[in-house]
């Protein structure tokens, strides 16, 4: 369902001339599964996402959605960036109403994945509440059902947890459990291991623009030799650069 | 669709902009009818305050012209005798005072004395100039009557003004000279704030990641900000028009002088229309250009830096058409914003040339085209996805 197939990306900066984000990364994600990318800040995971999601052209490689280019597959993508923008006045009703439409969900069958989406993600008491007055656990709730709310069967997700609690966290993860349940392909990024291993069936390390490792937890400990999560990464990011 | 519910959004999002509510109902419904009848009041009670005070006039007695103190007195001010008609102007004593000589030719030379930083004196004295030209006046009069002299003698030329403009053009002549430049300007500063917003803001608070990546072109996005914005600039403009004529009409209430003027006003349907079909391209065409410039910009802050100076640029075009005699020429439609200000003023003058119009509407429609399409192209460059 999601494939990087061989994505370079470079970008002009002003002090350090040309800076390559990514660097050849290749993987794979299928229906039903979920695939961690890992790494440390800069590594490269926003751009390879952003690559993905088409708001990004690759310099060299491809980026397909369901054997699409991603231009052509926005309507199967839900894609969560990392920094949770939201419209501050819109409520959170009106964000899921207004993507929803964009979307080009008939009226009736909205308002009904509204009112799901509202009550699965508990965000009743808020719905009509503009997005300003709400917290950040509230925010990223209104986030994912935002990315969701046209029962998209792909999922780019960057940090969906970021600056959540650990009670959120789990919330949040869980709800990703689920939709993977829904045979959903679901490619979240972060750079805590913990995360990944709760919710990824495969985790791509990447640092430095490359991808360093690719494998299960169990495959990624013996390929390390380590046994803790933090001394996997570790080996792993170090490693790479 | 997918047009109608982005604009939706947009609007949406500026109705719910303490900033532009601000600037676009708040300043034109509130501030301006507020500050406009105010300045009006207390001008209007400060001029009756003058006219109703007591205006004395202080004379060297023994003026040689018979009368001149009933003239004076006719006119309402308040002669009296004086050997120092200077020094009671200085003290306050007198509006203004007279002091005549005769000089060694026997004619008479009158000197007034006035107070230029004494609004009551400014006042006496325009009365007081007037009464002294109609006591020569008489003065000749009776001499030349004693002399037994013809009128056409010693009065061959008399002058008498009368303006054959009809109120539609006179109306338009005081509006369209003002309302040309002022709605020009207002089209361009109204759309600022929902530019900045909709585009850098949109940068600065991470939501356009969001949103272009939902299932809609980024033209159809452009177009939608373009359309919000342009939107803006238009209920701008006319809520400030609405606002003005308001003010003016009640303040015609308040002066005798702006009461006769609005009296003798028509309104011209026709120009209001020309008006209204000239003002469209060109809130597209600022709105366009807005969008574009905020679009380079990072942050609110950033786009601000950008596009103030664009609200100073625009004065200039805009003033030229205040230009006494100026008339919309065929070279002249193909200037931007000039070109509507003249079409404007023209049209209320009732003398608008329809080529030149026809012109500025296509040339003005052609630059709303290539600002919208530099508003897509900067909206489509990867950059937009940095935010400071």
């Amino acid at each position: 369902m999601i494939e990087a197939q061989g994505l370079f990306k470079s970008f002009k900066d002003r002090r350090r001339g040309d800076v390559r984000a990514v660097d050849g990364v290749s993987f794979r994600v299928q229906a039903g599964e979920v695939v961690a990318l890992l790494g440390p800040n800069g590594a490269g995971k926003t751009t390879t996402m952003r690559l993905l999601a088409g708001l990004l052209r690759p310099d060299q490689g491809k980026a397909k959605l369901a054997g699409r280019s991603p231009e052509e597959a926005k309507a199967l993508l839900g894609f969560l960036p990392a920094d949770s923008g939201l419209y501050h006045r819109l409520t959170p009703k009106e964000v899921l109403r207004i993507f929803g439409s964009l979307s080009g969900i008939p009226k009736e069958k909205l308002a009904k994945r509204i009112e799901y989406l509202t009550e699965r993600l508990g965000m009743t008491g808020f719905a009509d509440t503009r997005i300003a007055r709400l917290s950040t656990g509230m925010r990223q709730r209104v986030a994912v059902a935002r990315c969701l709310v046209h029962d998209p069967p792909i999922l780019i997700m960057d940090e969906p947890t970021k600056g959540l609690d650990v009670e959120s966290s789990r919330a949040v993860e869980n709800f990703i459990l689920e939709m993977k349940g829904e045979g959903k392909a679901i490619l979240v990024s972060t750079h805590i291991m913990e995360e990944a291993e709760f919710l990824a069936d495969r985790i791509v390390v990447i640092t430095g623009g490359r991808v360093v490792a690719e494998g299960t937890i169990t495959d990624l400990r013996a390929k390390t030799g380590k046994e803790k999560l933090r001394e996997v990464y570790l080996a792993l990011v170090g490693g790479g650069r | 669709m997918r047009f109608r519910v982005l604009l939706f959004k947009e609007i949406v999002e500026i109705m719910r902009d303490r900033r532009a509510i601000i600037s676009m109902i708040l300043v034109p419904l509130v501030a301006i009818p507020v500050i406009l009848i105010a300045v009006s009041y207390f001008t209007a009670s400060a001029m009756s305050r003058i006219e109703k005070a007591p205006h004395p006039v202080a004379i060297r007695p023994n003026f040689p012209i018979q009368g001149l103190d009933s003239l004076l007195v006719e006119e309402g001010l308040s002669p009296f005798p004086s050997d120092s008609p200077r020094s009671d102007v200085e003290t306050g004593k007198a509006d203004v005072g007279i002091w005549w000589e005769r000089r060694d030719d026997g004619t008479i030379l009158a000197t007034c004395y006035h107070d230029a930083s004494d609004e009551s004196s400014e006042y006496s004295l325009a009365k007081v100039t007037a009464v002294l030209d109609s006591a020569r006046e008489m003065n000749l009069r009776d001499n030349m009557e004693a002399l037994g002299a013809p009128g056409w003698m010693w009065r061959p030329l008399s002058v008498r003004e009368e303006n054959v403009a009809p109120p539609q053009r006179m109306t338009g002549y005081i509006l369209g000279t003002l309302l040309g430049y002022i709605l020009v300007l207002l089209v361009f500063t109204g759309g600022m704030y929902p530019a900045m917003d909709l585009v850098a803001g949109e940068r600065e608070r991470h939501t356009i990641e969001i949103l272009l990546s939902a299932p809609v072109s980024r033209s159809v996005i452009v177009s939608s900000k373009i359309s919000a914005v342009a939107l803006a600039s238009l209920v701008t403009g006319l809520l400030n028009l609405a606002s003005y004529g308001l003010c003016f009409v009640f303040a015609g209430t308040l002066s005798p002088e702006l009461s006769e003027l609005t009296k003798e006003m028509s309104p011209n349907s026709a120009g209001f229309l020309v008006l209204f079909l000239s003002v469209v391209p060109l809130a597209i065409f600022a709105a366009s250009l807005e969008v574009a410039l905020a679009s380079y910009a990072k942050s609110y802050r950033e786009a601000q830096t950008y596009l103030t100076p664009l609200s100073l640029i625009v004065i200039f075009p805009a003033m030229a058409s205040m230009m006494p005699g100026a008339q919309l020429t065929s070279l002249g439609a193909l200037v931007p914003i000039y070109n509507t200000a003249m079409a404007i003023k023209g049209a209320l003058m009732g003398n608008l040339r329809v080529l030149p119009f026809i012109i500025s509407l296509v040339a003005n429609s052609v630059y709303a085209a290539g600002a919208t399409f530099l508003a897509s192209r900067a909206f489509g460059r990867e950059g937009i996805l940095k935010a400071d």
